[in-house]
């Protein structure tokens, strides 16, 4: 590969202000619950028909990533996550804002989603066909064990009581089981409504259950919503740094879990975001802290879900599959420029896929002086709008948020309606975590196992076609130790505690 | 913040009403095939089982409870009302004018100080941008089809 030209050929001034352009425009629509990275992508793709693919490519690239880091505007002001990719954000990204640190948690997801983002292109510039070899080795019982990797999350999130979050948790799994079977297509749990044919909506279900009780909540006290210091205390540029450089293992690790989940086809970044929670909980010394406003939280999701916009690519241009559902709509662009992916494509149009590449590197380090800027103007009208014209803006948003995903007044209701249940379920001390692990990750954890089932009966291997694959055991160890590692560190360290006193 | 309480009511009733969900799962299963059953009634068993420790544990008292955390819930109840009656009102008046009924009902619930004439006539003004603004922006440049009703 001749570096130096294609670098030169995404410096162009077209294409870098298309790299702008399409960040702030992606930013500004996943900040806002309901408008999805993928929404943003395919309103947005008619109007790159009429210049060069390349062009085209970086403007859609810096779409995506600026759509996904700006899912944490939302997640860390008021508790709703902007895509499903940054539901792992709300968990100490709201906590941070609560107690006054909700600039310091911009500003560490603005560096946690350039570094994410940085190394998930690199990926995609340098190991894009052995990584896509990797992708082809995940079977049925590979995805159904990684979805179980991140439900052991749900000990993580269980405030308090871990019997409430798994019960919280199949909650959310029957919830997500509600219409058309993924495997068989029976009808399930409709209550014979029409509404709930095709199922709830990952979406629509965040923003009940996220958004709603925070709504609910929000009028009760004439209180401020968000904590703040006496004097606005800017970026937090240098404590933000020193916190990321401390927390640069974290980075990296979960960078690496981004870009690995982010290369597996319809895996996505939010199940990255939660691996990558769960791991960064089982090695911090104080996973205790973890769901209270930790900083290293933050830093493991937004690295991680910026990690899979780079990665998603790799199947997407060596293979033809797409690796997240935005891809699905940047295949169907390409398509329209001409633009043939597979094996073939790095040889045969070199120019406009490496210009690409470097276009989203070069859009990913733009995001770093955008989002700041972006992140400041959020707080800062966050903080200063008073409750009254606050809580019906959110209100607002959240109905025509939830109306544009189908076009659809049942989804509101239904969105009100988990919304309002999971208000009243956590009056009784059931969060709405453990409910979303559910939700999302339910039809993944479904299809995978019955696929498997059926695979292993077919072949009368049940137990091996679980347990004896390579990928699904090493998967199966991680979890295992994800699940129990927590609790073990702990009885030791009151162990060692107890002995040191006597 | 919230402080633990001695009983776990809410938890307590929350088991008990998914034990029984967990039932109404395993008989509705009965009716489908084998594939879409296999994993309603894995979930329900252990949804069953995690129901009947935590109904023990309430029981024993070895449960502790949420305590309520103050706030009126007069005002509570008053935004449920307001985001079902926005709802209801959106194909019986139209979505830009059941919103902008919704948005001054909800910022009427969450006021808590005496409305001056000019702080009203400012969050109207506000109210009516802001519902302007953002329908414009889905109707005309995102394509969402709104519901008409008799207005708008």
């Amino acid at each position: 590969m001749d570096t130096l030209p294609h670098l030169l050929a995404a410096l162009t001034p077209f294409n870098l202000l298309l790299a702008i352009g399409g960040v702030v425009a992606g930013t500004i629509i996943g900040a806002l619950p309901g408008l999805t990275a993928t929404m943003a992508i395919a309103i947005l793709t008619p109007l790159t028909f009429g210049i060069p693919p390349a062009s085209a490519l970086v403007a859609l690239g810096a779409i995506y990533t600026g759509a996904i880091y700006g899912g944490s505007y939302s997640a860390i002001l008021i508790n709703t996550p902007g895509t499903p990719s940054a539901i792992a954000t709300t968990f100490d990204g709201y906590p941070m804002a609560k107690r006054g640190d909700g600039d310091l948690a911009l500003t560490l997801a603005n560096f946690a989603s350039v570094g994410g983002g940085l190394v998930g292109a690199l990926f995609l510039l340098l190991l894009a066909p052995p990584l896509a070899q990797f992708a082809l080795a995940f079977g049925p019982v590979e995805y159904f064990w990684l979805a179980m990797l991140g439900l052991t999350l749900v000990s993580a999130l269980s405030d308090g009581s871990l019997l409430k979050g798994i019960i919280g948790c199949c909650i959310g799994l029957l919830i997500s089981m509600s219409g058309s079977a993924i495997v068989g297509g029976d009808i399930r749990f409709t209550f014979d409504s029409q509404a709930l044919l095709g199922g709830v909506n990952v979406v629509v279900a965040l923003i009940g259950l996220f958004c709603v009780p925070v709504l609910i909540d929000l009028v009760a006290t004439p209180d401020a919503h968000l904590k703040v210091g006496s004097v606005l205390r800017g970026f937090r540029l240098r404590e933000a740094l020193g916190i990321t450089w401390a927390g640069k293992w974290n980075l990296a690790r979960s960078s690496v879990i981004g870009t690995v989940i982010g290369v597996l086809p319809a895996a996505g970044g939010a199940i990255a975001s939660l691996v990558a929670y769960a791991e960064a909980r089982r090695a911090s010394g104080t996973p205790e802290r973890f769901g209270q406003g930790e900083p290293d939280g933050v830093i493991a999701t937004e690295s991680a879900n910026n990690a899979t916009v780079g990665a998603g690519f790799i199947p997407t241009l060596t293979l033809g599959i797409p690796g997240t559902p935005p891809d699905a709509v940047i295949l169907g662009a390409l398509l329209v420029h001409g633009v043939r992916t597979g094996p073939n494509l790095f040889s045969e149009q070199s120019q406009i896929v490496y210009t690409f590449m470097f276009g989203l590197l070069i859009a990913t380090v733009l995001m770093l002086p955008i989002g700041l800027l972006l992140g400041r103007y959020a707080f800062r009208t966050v903080i200063a709008v008073p409750k009254y014209v606050l809580a019906p803006m959110i209100g607002l948003m959240t109905i025509l948020g939830t109306y544009a995903i189908q076009n659809s007044l049942d989804d509101v209701a239904v969105m009100l309606g988990l919304g309002v249940g999971a208000w009243v379920l956590g009056r009784a001390g059931f969060g709405a975590a453990p409910i979303v692990l559910g939700v999302v990750l339910g039809p993944i954890a479904e299809q995978g196992f019955v696929q498997a089932w059926l695979i292993g009966g077919a072949t009368d291997e049940r137990f091996e076609t679980f347990f004896m694959r390579p990928i699904a055991a090493t998967i199966i160890v991680a979890a295992a130790i994800v699940a129990i590692y927590p609790v073990l560190a702990k009885r030791l360290k009151a162990r060692v505690r107890n002995s040191e006193n006597g | 913040m919230k402080t633990a309480r001695a009983s776990d009511t809410g938890g307590l009733v929350t088991a008990v009403a998914m034990l029984a969900v967990s039932g109404w799962v395993f008989w509705e299963a009965e009716g489908y095939t084998e594939l879409a059953a296999v994993f309603p009634r894995t979930i329900a068993l252990v949804l069953a089982l995690a129901s009947v420790v935590l109904i023990v544990r309430c029981l024993l008292g070895r449960q502790r409870g949420v305590a309520d955390d103050g706030g009126s819930h007069l005002r509570r109840g008053a935004v449920v009302a307001v985001l079902a009656g926005w709802l209801a009102l959106i194909p019986v008046l139209g979505f830009a004018t059941a919103s902008l009924a919704g948005f001054v009902a909800m910022g009427a619930t969450a006021h808590y100080e005496r409305w001056s004439i000019r702080r009203w006539a400012g969050f109207m003004g506000l109210a009516l941008a802001a519902v302007a603004m953002l329908y414009g922006l889905f109707s005309t440049v995102l394509r969402v089809p709104f519901p008409k009703g008799m207005l708008l």
